[in-house]
């Protein structure tokens, strides 16, 4: 009867330790396909361990009723089964926990080189754009592109209305020297009545000197060294009226070349003010688009200076969120260890041996790694701490 | 068409009338119609309401006429500019020589 009973207890105490060991099994299986994120297997693994929570007496061949007639080699077959099967899952698991590792270890790799590159090119994008939008003053200092046009435009404008001032200027001295002309006209006009002056008084000479002539002829041979002198005043007059004529030609070819120059000054004076009008505004017309696109350009280029910080920052935070491959490398190591501990068990149970002293392997196991086991990732958060760039 | 003067009473005001095109061919017009005037005396007006065009030369006139009233010291006024005559005026920056009513 005493022996009965010790048969019986010893039986429950086994079906109680496997029940316990295959939900533990389920469970690590659980937690792995958590970090892996394999959720069909999670799924597959939460509803074994239940199972075998809820029917591991039926399972068990001759449990039951009669378990206490029962032997213990078919348990230990059965033991044994389970312990490979296991143990082949577990190997299995443990081929996927390495590939996954692997798998997260490279892209993490070219994840972190991509954007470094993003890094190093944002970094140049933006010492462009800081050359490009430099502009200088004429006394070297530095100036936005919106000043630089302005003042551009209105040195511009400024040579322009030097350029219209000098033109005027130029048409006021030309009329001016068409003044000048014209008072040498009037000059000239003046000599014309001169020589008309002059010219009458050759006329009348001719005419006295004539008369002279005739009076000496009535003289007879008295008058006639009077005749000589009348004829030479005669001479004297004519030649007096040549040289008038020859002044009065003269000066009429200067009334021509003044004529001339007139017409050449009446050029040089006259410009069209229309055209220059419309050059100017013309000119306007380009610096106030010039100034308005330079305006669009400086708002496009303030607004992609300011974008260049926060592409830093977004790829900082980037390259932060890459830490998680150190917490999930150390949680796939600790579900790998997890494995090894339960092939080891598996092992345990292939080992014939007595029940009672398995019992204490088990329980010495549990209780070390219990002890062994610490939390794997002391961080749960990839947003925790700051991470410096290069 | 051509140059006017007309003159206030006591003769301290001419008023130069142009009529039609004010260019070079009015040069010796223009002049007549203010060189026996006694150059600071007097106060100028040029009346502009009939002139069509006017050219560089024109310019050139008005700047001698202020030089004859004075200089700095002139007191020139331009009136009745059209629009495309004042326009030419303000591309030359004549306001800053002239009164331009």
């Amino acid at each position: 009867m005493f022996d009965e009973l010790k048969i019986g207890a010893l039986r429950r105490a086994g079906e109680a330790w496997g029940r316990w060991l295959v939900a533990g099994l389920a469970l690590a299986l659980v937690v792995m396909s958590l970090l892996s994120g394999a959720w069909v297997q999670m799924l597959l693994a939460l509803a074994a361990g239940g199972a075998a929570m809820l029917f591991w007496p039926r399972m068990l061949p001759g449990s039951g009723d009669s378990a206490l007639s029962n032997e213990q080699a078919p348990c230990a077959r059965v033991l044994e089964e389970v312990g490979q099967t296991i143990q082949g899952e577990a190997s299995h698991v443990e081929e996927e926990v390495g590939r996954v590792t692997s798998m997260i270890g490279h892209a993490v790799q070219e994840l972190s080189s991509t954007f470094t590159r993003m890094h190093e090119l944002s970094n140049h994008q933006a010492a462009l754009l800081r050359d490009s939008i430099q502009f200088e003053d004429e006394g070297g200092e530095p100036v936005s592109l919106s000043t630089f046009m302005s003042g551009f435009a209105s040195r511009s404008d400024h040579s322009l209305q030097h350029f219209i001032d000098t033109l005027v200027e130029v048409s006021k001295l030309s009329v001016q020297t068409a003044h000048h002309m014209d008072d040498m006209l009037g000059h000239l006009d003046g000599i014309f009545r001169l020589l008309e002056e002059s010219s009458s008084l050759a006329d009348q000479t001719n005419l006295l000197a004539l008369n002279a002539s005739i009076e000496a002829a009535r003289a007879g041979d008295a008058g006639r060294g009077f005749a000589v002198v009348a004829t030479e005043v005669r001479a004297l007059s004519q030649r007096s009226a040549q040289f008038n004529e020859q002044i009065r030609a003269k000066v009429n070819e200067t009334r021509q070349a003044v004529a001339k120059v007139q017409t050449t000054v009446d050029q040089m004076a006259s410009r069209d003010m229309n055209e220059t009008l419309g050059e100017k505004e013309h000119i306007q017309e380009m610096f106030s688009r010039a100034e308005a696109l330079s305006g669009r350009l400086q708002s496009a280029l303030d607004t992609l200076s300011d974008i260049s910080p926060q592409l830093e920052t977004a790829v900082a935070t980037a390259v932060r969120a890459l830490q998680f491959e150190d917490m999930s490398s150390q949680s796939l190591g600790a579900a790998s260890r997890s494995l090894a501990h339960v092939r080891e068990l598996c092992g345990d149970l292939e080992t014939p041996g007595d029940t009672e002293a398995l019992v204490q392997r088990v329980r010495l196991r549990r209780e070390e790694w219990a002890q062994s086991r610490h939390r794997p990732v002391s961080q749960t958060s990839v947003d925790e701490g700051e991470v410096e760039l290069f | 068409m051509g140059i006017k003067r007309s003159e206030d009473s006591n003769g301290k005001c001419i008023v130069i009338h142009v009529d039609g095109r004010f260019d070079f061919s009015q040069q010796r017009a223009f002049r007549d119609a203010y060189r026996d005037m006694a150059g600071g005396q007097v106060e100028y007006v040029v009346d502009l309401s009939k002139a069509s065009y006017i050219d560089s030369a024109a310019l050139g006139m008005l700047l001698l006429l202020r030089e004859h009233a004075g200089g700095d010291k002139a007191r020139v006024s331009i009136q009745g500019c059209s629009a495309d005559v004042r326009r030419v005026l303000d591309i030359a920056n004549f306001g800053r020589l002239f009164n331009l009513n």
